[in-house]
């Protein structure tokens, strides 16, 4: 299992374009990563204008790197991490959080079902499907983000140790332990 | 030569084709998966629960946010990234000497300038972006703009001798001369001013929606566009800061500080928007003024604490306010010379079991005495 390349040649060369300034290019590069990066900041706050704030001060502050950033490969990786450690400190600001305080990944039942989920679904057990959405939503919160990096982010362990600051070990066992967790309850 | 034969659960989890398969349906994977499922039956259950696995958790993280709010967002960034880039080909010539000085080539420069500042006024004509305060202000006058592009901070000479620092992405606009009344300038970001003395023409910054008056003195503006928050930090001297709104006529600018805070050594101003208050503390880290005479000793010895406070006082050129018969009962013995003055007033508030706030921008002590 490796990290989904995202090295076509198209953006690779989008990615050139936005270094050397191209602003276009970069609202393209925004808009690749965005539903990602909101989705994932939005498993630590329920203000979607806070998320937001903090999308655009993030993705601002690649712009004004745009000259001394390196090659595309870790963009996505790179991103998360700074959007996690973002949020972070924003919250401790804010007073959300305490130093001691970590950020509580947790998914809202969303209750609507995308079109692209009923297509999936058809075949799908819906009883098993429910049962376990309550298992996943009673895991503990690392263990809930691991699986969400892993299979809704494609990280490899060694961009989701990075992304949460804990070891490759850490995420090898968590993920491992996770999933046999959820095997034996279906 | 099947690669997919020893699979259990955790390997059809995890293996990234299986995945698309789950996620997206494309038909070659729908194809293939169904093929692979066809010819090995012995596997259904395992890869049946490993999609059922994979689709829960789709379903349950999946993304709570629209196309449309998406592209508002991008829509936004790109506006911004723009505004950024508008950098006036005057820097070309900046970049050559980073210190720029008027008087010889003023002429030249100042053609330069009026089209780069009536460009950007068309430009934002035809897109209709909101402007900031400093795209307002300085719009349609003839200035010359210097942009700190670098990662470093670089200085500013202006005709009248005053130098300006500018942090990174700080902009500053100026006319070339100044008038014979005022001097004044414009800036976004933040930046480190030192104001040579005229005090026949106050020196005026203006920022986001502050103005700092100065005759001359040494300070920092921190004025970041869409920023919550316009900090002016004075390092020396004296200035007063007025919001824009309450100066917008310039008589009464001159010589009349009715409406403004006036802020001295180490002392700050807030302001922020929202709140539209004005809000007077303490610099996060005083530095101990410059005085042409002496470095004050800073070694006390059974000392009044009292006298102490007042030695602090002088150094540092802030207020200190304390019940003077009380404190001069209290005797002191410290070395106070390397630690920043928040410290040194935590060691001896400690020694004397009082404590001190800072309110309004001034220190107060409180304490019940030593006797």
């Amino acid at each position: 299992m490796t990290n989904v390349p995202n090295t076509s040649p198209e953006d690779a060369h989008l990615w050139n374009a936005f270094r050397a300034g191209d602003e276009n290019a970069f609202g393209q590069i925004a808009q690749k990563y965005y539903r990602s990066l909101f989705s994932y900041g939005a498993k630590f706050s329920k203000d979607r204008e806070f998320i937001k704030d903090c999308l655009q001060d993030l993705f601002m502050e690649l712009w004004y790197k745009r000259e001394t950033l390196g090659d595309t490969d870790f963009v996505k990786f790179y991103l998360l991490k700074s959007l996690r450690r973002k949020i972070h400190r924003e919250s401790l600001k804010q007073q959300w959080l305490t130093d001691e305080d970590e950020l509580d990944f947790d998914a809202e039942d969303l209750g609507e079902i995308s079109v692209e989920q009923q297509i999936i679904e058809v075949e799908t057990n819906q009883e098993l499907l429910q049962q376990l959405n309550r298992q996943l939503a009673e895991l503990p919160k690392r263990q809930q983000e691991i699986i969400y990096l892993k299979f809704y982010e494609n990280l490899d362990n060694e961009s989701i140790a990075q992304v949460m600051s804990i070891s490759r070990q850490a995420v090898a066992n968590l993920l491992y332990r996770t999933l046999k967790e959820l095997k034996e309850k279906m | 030569m099947n690669l997919y034969h020893d699979y259990c659960l955790e390997d059809f989890v995890l293996d990234a084709r299986f995945q698309q398969w789950v996620r997206h349906q494309q038909p070659e994977d729908v194809a293939f998966w169904e093929g692979y499922l066809a010819k090995n039956p012995h596997q259904a259950q395992e890869i049946k629960q490993a999609k059922t696995l994979l689709s829960s958790v789709y379903r349950r993280y999946q993304s709570p946010i629209s196309d449309v709010e998406i592209q508002l967002e991008i829509q936004k960034l790109v506006e911004k990234a723009r505004a950024e880039k508008e950098k006036p080909a005057i820097e070309s010539t900046d970049e050559v000497t980073p210190t720029v000085r008027f008087q010889p080539v003023s002429k030249w420069i100042w053609r330069a300038a009026a089209v780069v500042v009536l460009g950007l006024g068309i430009r934002f004509l035809l897109t209709q972006s909101p402007q900031s305060a400093y795209q307002q202000s300085t719009a349609g006058q003839q200035l010359v703009e210097k942009i700190n592009e670098s990662n470093s901070p670089q200085s500013v000479l202006l005709s009248d001798g005053s130098k300006i620092t500018l942090q990174p992405k700080a902009r500053l606009s100026y006319p070339a001369s100044f008038q014979k009344d005022h001097r004044k300038v414009y800036l976004s970001g933040v930046a480190f001013f030192e104001v040579s003395k005229d005090s026949k023409r106050p020196f005026l910054v203006y920022a986001n929606d502050l103005v700092t008056k100065v005759l001359g003195t040494s300070f920092l503006v921190n004025a970041q566009e869409g920023a919550s928050k316009t900090i002016v930090e004075v390092r020396e001297g004296r200035v007063s800061v007025f919001k824009k709104l309450d100066i917008e006529t310039q008589k009464n600018l001159i010589g009349q500080e009715s409406k403004g805070v006036v802020l001295t050594a180490n002392q700050k101003l807030v302001f922020e928007p929202e709140a539209n208050q004005l809000i007077k503390t303490l610099s996060e880290t005083p530095q101990m003024v410059a005085t042409a005479n002496e470095s004050p000793s800073l070694s006390f010895h059974n000392a009044p604490v009292s006298e102490v406070l007042k030695t602090l006082e002088k150094a540092y050129q802030v207020d200190i306010l304390f019940d003077e018969d009380l404190l001069s009962d209290c005797p002191l013995t410290a070395t106070l010379t390397n630690q920043s003055l928040y410290e040194k007033l935590t060691i001896i508030c400690e020694a004397i079991e009082a404590h001190y706030e800072v309110i309004d921008g001034q220190i107060v002590v409180h304490s019940k005495g030593c006797k």
